[in-house]
């Protein structure tokens, strides 16, 4: 099976999202979708405000680490389908990062299914954000 | 061996990625060697990943493997 890609280069939009949404409705066997969205946080540092997070990665490993998280999840859970975009390069605080999509036939699975893929890329996606002032300055962001 | 650096190990570097000749080292032989090289390293935490899997301090690394050294994630 082909590694799907998963970054989204800047931003993810809104329009991105309800479109997700508008394909599974052919899907009539889905009875619940969970949907998970990370979004820029305005952190206030010492205080500097973050105006934005730069995202980079180590392309060629988070492509095979989303695959085995994917795979791992389809094992683990009873799902439909699941969909997974990571932001790469620039988004402004209040825009959107992370898009989480878990689609089954009941609600738990679903909602079960979410909250493990989002730990899980937290824990171990090679994705390196740097938080970028309003005065431009910046620092390395760390999960907590 | 090729060794890439990524997030704020690359900005302090300086470049994404460099050749040293090593072989057949270990993943704690290579952090020695490193830190050597650039002292800041000794203090930041890193995770080393070889062939794309991250690997522990007694992994083998031979010359045509592709090492990583990787900064906390920060994804999401």
């Amino acid at each position: 099976m082909g590694k799907k890609n998963v970054f989204v280069k800047g931003p993810i939009l809104p329009q991105k999202i309800a479109n997700s949404i508008a394909h599974h409705q052919v899907k009539t066997n889905i009875g619940a979708h969970d949907i998970f969205l990370g979004q820029v946080r305005a952190d206030e540092i010492d205080g500097k405000k973050v105006a934005a997070i730069n995202y980079s990665c180590y392309e060629q490993m988070a492509k095979e680490v989303f695959h085995s998280i994917r795979e791992a999840a389809f094992d683990k859970y009873d799902l439909t389908c699941l969909h997974i975009y990571h932001s790469i390069g620039n988004v402004k605080a209040g825009e959107i990062c992370l898009f989480v999509f878990t689609s089954s036939v009941h609600r738990k699975m679903a909602m079960e299914a979410c909250r493990y893929l989002v730990e899980e890329i937290k824990l171990k996606a090679p994705v390196f954000g740097k938080e970028v002032f309003e005065d431009k300055s910046s620092q390395w962001k760390v999960n907590t | 061996m090729e060794i890439k650096y990524f997030g704020k190990i690359a900005e302090v570097i300086g470049h994404m990625s460099e050749q040293i000749v090593l072989d057949n080292l270990t993943v704690s032989e290579l952090k020695k060697e490193l830190f050597e090289k650039y002292v800041f390293l000794k203090t930041e935490t890193i995770q080393v990943a070889v062939n794309l899997n991250i690997v522990e301090d007694d992994f083998v690394i031979n010359q045509n493997d592709e090492v990583a050294i990787l900064p906390p994630f920060s994804g999401g």
